[in-house]
């Protein structure tokens, strides 16, 4: 009798685990949760092809980003305290990644997230500069 | 869970979610800046601007320092005679009678020599 019980013990152990354990498979990113972002590493060229390589630091960047894809939004706290804010125009979940897009000022840009190790590159191109940064994210 | 360790999680679980209610602010906030078309964009380009305007000036600098002349050069040592000169020199000595001919002939090998 006590082995019986032993048994199922394991058994109900081993289903729960199952039920809430996250694999090796299962993907860092939903895309369809909240995630803040943290940047590393900014490349950025200007109108007369100068291009230039930094930490968000080198050019006065907030170094993390709110990705608020319930009320579609990214925003960032600035070093005043105030906030900015991009609004998300199309926000598209992929087997591989969560692709955002928005624009702004005449100026166009794409998030792309990869679900499965968190990383992001964050493109922006206009007419006077473009600039691409690069980091990871993290599912809130 | 022993009490202490109990206590540093509940401090690191708080000291992780303070940034994120910082960020965490309402969507839409009147007054808020655009951010990836507006301020990061701006920014991004002030900063590089400033950044290959003092380059540009350090080079310009650098040019005119190379371009300046060299600080007057020190001055030229006197010219060296020639073989053949301290030869005629040698010759008027001993027809002048100033040297011997033992004198004459052991200088004149050692000018000789020295070519």
């Amino acid at each position: 009798m006590k082995i019986v019980h032993q048994l199922a013990g394991a058994a109900a152990l081993a289903a729960l685990i199952g039920a809430t354990g996250a694999s090796a498979e299962d993907p860092m990113i939903t895309g369809k949760q909240n995630v803040i972002c943290a940047s590393q590493n900014i490349i950025a060229c200007v109108d007369d092809a100068v291009c230039m390589q930094g930490k968000p630091s080198t050019f006065d960047m907030p170094t993390f980003m709110f990705v608020d894809v319930k009320t579609k939004a990214i925003r960032a706290v600035e070093a005043d305290g105030s906030t900015v804010i991009s609004p998300i125009k199309t926000h598209e979940v992929t087997e591989q990644s969560a692709i955002m897009q928005g624009y702004e000022n005449h100026r166009g840009w794409t998030l792309a997230v990869d679900k499965m190790d968190g990383s992001f590159t964050l493109s922006a191109t206009g007419p006077d500069i473009n600039f691409m940064i690069m980091g990871a994210c993290t599912q809130l | 869970m022993s009490i202490r360790k109990f206590v540093t999680t509940g401090v690191l679980a708080t000291a992780m979610a303070a940034p994120l209610s910082i960020v965490a602010v309402p969507a839409q906030a009147d007054g808020a800046g655009a951010f990836i078309g507006g301020v990061a964009a701006a920014r991004i380009g002030s900063n590089m601007r400033a950044r290959t305007q003092a380059e540009q000036q350090q080079a310009y600098y650098a040019q005119q320092q190379a371009a300046q002349p060299v600080q007057q050069a020190a001055p030229a040592a006197p010219a060296q005679k020639t073989t053949q000169q301290k030869l005629d020199e040698l010759d008027k000595l001993a027809a002048g009678g100033y040297i011997t001919p033992d004198e004459y002939k052991s200088k004149k090998q050692q000018i000789l020599n020295s070519m």
